[in-house]
């Protein structure tokens, strides 16, 4: 049952690290993101 | 060293990190595990909100920000609320006295899922960040800073005045209800809450030990109300003032398979 668990639980990891690994591209448009302001947080639009 | 202040020195250390961003390098496009606005002029980091928000504007699925939710998740459930989010960090300020006198009712816990699914909804309808509109955090960490950098920037319209107003009914029921917008209305919340299920970091309660004295039902700033819900509950943000306040050590973090 615990084994089981784990396994899962290892499985949703690796899932998402490769969720990440093959969306690596969004990393700049993020960054891009962060580097610029946002109007709708800072209340200008 | 104390849990307590071990969390206190987590928080401080975490805002510091989350605002390297003054040094132009350390702007990256990593998403942080809590509710810290991309628009502070020295965010390092991006709110998974916002960026979420965004990526349904221009149609497409947000999978790094999924997967790096996912994995913050997993390894630590809801734990970056209580140790790490600097609005969290506001609320435990403003309710440091509160606590005992606070709302004990977990009623309308759901609101917050209501919220999010608002927030993704108006996205897709508005094509438009509304959820940053009012964000108090927003207000807090982009809108007032942001101001005091650049006073020549804008003027002082319609959506400023709609900040300071989320921003000051957020702070005057975080004085009344301890970690408000944490139990009641932050959307990542809701998406961080679903992982203390099968978050590898919880709480263990040894049943044989405890003596039902409920001082760790007492200190808790979300309001748990049954002790089988400590750590697994939604609301847990694991922040360990249970752990310490359990005179019989029946309370303990604990890594679970």
């Amino acid at each position: 049952m615990y084994k089981a668990h784990f396994k899962l639980k290892l499985l949703l990891l690796v899932s998402f690290v490769f969720m990440i690994a093959l969306n690596i591209n969004d990393y700049w448009l993020i960054e891009t993101l962060v580097r610029y302001v946002c109007t709708s947080c800072v209340g200008i639009g | 060293m104390k849990l307590g202040n071990k969390r206190r020195l987590t928080q401080i250390a975490a805002f510091i990190i989350s605002n390297l961003g003054f040094i132009r390098i350390f702007k990256t496009g990593f998403v942080c595990p809590f509710l810290y606005c991309y628009g502070c002029p020295f965010a390092a980091f991006g709110c998974p909100i916002g960026i979420v928000q965004n990526f349904i504007i221009y149609q497409q699925f947000p999978l790094f920000t999924t997967g790096s939710l996912g994995i913050y998740g997993v390894l630590l459930g809801r734990a970056f609320c209580g140790w790490a989010c600097p609005f969290g960090t506001l609320h435990d300020i403003l309710s440091h006295s509160n606590v005992k006198r606070s709302i004990q009712t977990r009623n309308h816990w759901y609101v917050k899922y209501i919220i999010l699914l608002l927030t993704l909804g108006l996205a897709w309808v508005a094509l438009d960040t509304v959820f940053c509109k009012f964000c108090p955090s927003g207000s807090l960490f982009a809108a007032i800073p942001f101001r005091l950098i650049y006073p020549e920037a804008a003027e002082f319209g319609l959506f400023f005045y709609i900040h300071m107003l989320t921003l000051a009914l957020t702070i005057v029921l975080a004085l009344l209800i301890s970690r408000f917008w944490c139990r009641y209305l932050c959307p990542l919340g809701a998406i961080a809450g679903a992982f203390n299920k099968v978050g590898i970091l919880t709480i263990d309660w040894d049943e044989a030990k405890c003596k039902k004295c409920k001082n760790c039902l007492d200190v808790c700033v979300m309001r748990i109300t049954e002790m089988k819900e400590v750590g697994s509950s939604t609301d847990c943000i694991l922040c360990g003032r249970c752990v310490e306040a359990c005179p019989e050590k029946a309370l303990s973090f604990k890594i679970k398979s």
